[in-house]
């Protein structure tokens, strides 16, 4: 069985996987990114509750499905607070991404998987992302903290005897770590996020609107007109919800102030959360961060004007990675490359 | 396809080719904001904003900050940060930095060693155990004997002190000992006899079976593989293993010998030198049959 195994992996990529809240990313081995997909499987489930349960959809287009199903399918995210919600159906989304970056190849695959996981779950959480790994046919599992896979993938120099510190804000959770010699001295996570963001913003048109936003809506609003910081240009976006008095649909607009109000709340939690860090920070490395400035990655990195409000709040330079949505995922592949090279301090097994 | 001429994109802040930072120096000085400003507003050293104005970049940390710093910087200056970024990259100073292993691992298991070791020392204990159980097989008999000679000693042994304590009353001191010790010899000795004379038995016994019966040798030469399995008079099992093409065994037993053959025409038996034909007992490719015995004939 290990025999075959091992001969099926000859035919398999090596596969890094940022198993992420709302988005999960896949990096093979010399190819790159190749998969950019949503954390959503729409499940169908005919003749009726109890009835035999099937996959309708996964990633994109049942993403698209959000909160526009019928009553026989329901699109959920398996995901939550960066751990795993619903283990059988992330087991079925991880064999359908693995299956699709190995499209043409005939036989089973079975590769070795690197995912990243939250530096704040706990042992039953880990063990639960390798066991859905090792389901979905991975031959070895490893396992990385996101916040390290963030700095490999940003480009920080974590092997120096240097403090490198990075906040990765995903999906569902916000890391932030101080790295020196490849290692974590402090690491914190808090369970606050871009869905946080998108929360906010629809508890915010509710209470100031009376209207009913979807989650999709709240998220293109966040991407269009949301900032961290006020800027000096107002930017407006007209949508649409339904009005809570009436019960119709209405339209209404919305600026860019507004949004940064409703998202007050998240925001200074993640501030807090930054602020604590640097004071459990050992002083010298306290120091190389002051000198040099913190990383910002993490699909949160793209909320327009982040970096201000963290070098006004801290008084410490600011830096937005390159790419920062793929930075975990890219530094889980060069996390890979290592275990080629004799095995590697920053990733476990465990 | 028109063959027109490539317009060269305009470098709209007539930036050197050698890097961005003539392009912040001028824009900065024509915002009359000076280098202590700046750096106030992006929270960065004095000594970073000139290197990033004189282009000398291994005076500034990983080329993720530097790329950062422009980005800021190009901002506060209200400048387009992506063409300075590229000019930065035009230098060629922004490999990203290697991911070396910090410290190598000893000897803290699981590493490749340590697994070969425990390889090759499995794979040595079942050549061992092999070799142990071909060297045993003919010998069988000798072993019976063997404890037998040993439990003797051994019950005499253990008898001897229960024999002192019993005749033993004062036990309260230990000067007595000295006496003790001369009449424990006496009791112990004819138990030691006793053991003795009970012992010679049986190690003559099973020996003599083997010896009163002739032995007798069967020869088995594989054309194909085929599963084998011989048994002698005694019981005892010769060969029970597969056989190879090509393969071929001579066994020594005490006849009549019990065979399996599990694909039966690819093996050739000979008894005693002479060519045995088992084909009659040859049934769905598997022949189960005795040689050496009356019925089989030749013994």
């Amino acid at each position: 069985m290990f025999l075959f195994k091992r001969l099926r992996g000859m035919f398999s990529n090596d596969l890094s996987i940022d198993l992420g809240t709302a988005n999960t990313l896949i990096y093979v081995r010399g190819k790159g990114i190749v998969l950019n997909e949503p954390s959503v499987v729409a499940i169908r489930q005919d003749k009726g509750p109890g009835g035999p349960k099937s996959i309708a959809a996964v990633g994109a287009e049942a993403k698209a499905m959000i909160g526009r199903t019928p009553g026989n399918i329901t699109a959920i995210r398996p995901l939550k607070d960066g751990v795993i919600a619903d283990f059988t159906v992330t087991e079925k989304m991880l064999q359908y991404f693995i299956h699709k970056v190995h499209e043409t190849r005939f036989l089973h695959p079975s590769p070795r998987v690197l995912i990243c996981v939250p530096c704040g779950s706990t042992q039953v959480e880990r063990r639960a992302i390798k066991e859905s790994a090792a389901g979905a046919g991975a031959r070895e599992v490893y396992l990385i903290e996101e916040p390290m896979a963030a700095a490999i993938g940003a480009g920080m120099p974590v092997s120096e005897a240097r403090g490198s510190m990075v906040l990765d804000i995903g999906g569902g959770t916000t890391e932030v770590a101080i790295i020196s010699l490849n290692g974590i001295v402090y690491s914190a996570s808090v369970r606050i996020g871009g869905d946080a963001f998108d929360e906010a913003i629809i508890n915010y048109v509710r209470r100031n609107y009376g209207t009913l936003i979807g989650e999709s809506t709240a998220e293109r609003i966040k991407h269009e007109i949301g900032s961290a910081y006020p800027a000096k240009e107002v930017r407006e976006i007209e949508v649409k919800g339904r009005n809570l008095s009436e019960g119709v649909p209405r339209s209404f607009k919305l600026n860019s102030n507004e949004i940064l109000e409703a998202l007050q709340d998240p925001l200074s939690s993640i501030v807090g959360a930054v602020k604590t860090a640097l004071e459990q920070t050992p002083p010298d490395l306290g120091s190389d961060i002051a000198e040099r400035g913190m990383v910002l990655t993490g699909g949160g990195a793209l909320l327009r004007d982040f970096d201000r409000l963290l070098i006004e709040e801290t008084g410490l330079p600011v830096v937005v990675a390159e790419d920062p949505l793929t930075c975990v995922a890219r530094g889980g592949g060069r996390a890979l490359e290592m275990i080629e090279q004799g095995g590697s301090d920053v990733f476990s097994t465990d | 396809m028109t063959d027109t001429h490539v317009e060269q994109p305009i470098e709209p802040y007539q930036s050197p080719p050698e890097g961005p930072g003539k392009a912040l120096r001028s824009t900065r000085e024509a915002k009359r904001l000076t280098p202590e400003s700046v750096s106030q507003q992006l929270r960065l050293d004095l000594a970073h904003i000139h290197a990033l104005e004189m282009d000398e970049y291994e005076k500034l940390p990983a080329p993720i900050f530097v790329t950062g710093y422009l980005r800021a910087y190009a901002r506060l200056l209200e400048l387009d940060a992506e063409p300075l970024i590229a000019a930065y990259h035009g230098l060629g100073m922004d490999k990203t930095p290697d991911l070396v292993q910090v410290a190598r691992r000893g000897s803290v298991g699981g590493g490749a060693p340590v697994r070969w070791i425990s390889y090759a020392m499995a794979a040595g204990l079942v050549v061992m155990l092999y070799l142990a159980w071909q060297a045993r097989a003919p010998e069988v008999p000798e072993l019976v004997s063997g404890p037998a000679q040993d439990m003797a000693p051994s019950v005499s042994g253990m008898e001897s002190p229960m024999v002192v304590r019993e005749p033993d009353v004062a036990f309260s001191d230990a000067e007595p000992e000295s006496d003790r010790s001369g009449p424990a010899e006496s009791p112990s000795a004819p138990v030691v006899t006793k053991a003795e004379v009970r012992a010679p038995i049986p190690p003559p016994a099973p020996p003599a079976t083997p010896t009163t019966l002739s032995r007798a040798s069967l020869s088995l030469i594989a054309d194909r593989s085929s599963w084998v399995e011989v048994k002698d008079s005694t019981g005892r099992r010769l060969f029970y293993d597969l056989m190879n093409p090509g393969q071929s065994r001579t066994l020594e037993g005490v006849p009549p010998f019990e065979v399996l053959l599990g694909y039966a025409p690819g093996v050739t038996v000979e008894y005693n030198g002479q060519l045995f034909d088992h084909a009659r007992y040859i049934r769905n490719e598997v022949a189960r049959f005795k040689v050496g015995s009356a019925d089989a004939g030749g013994r």
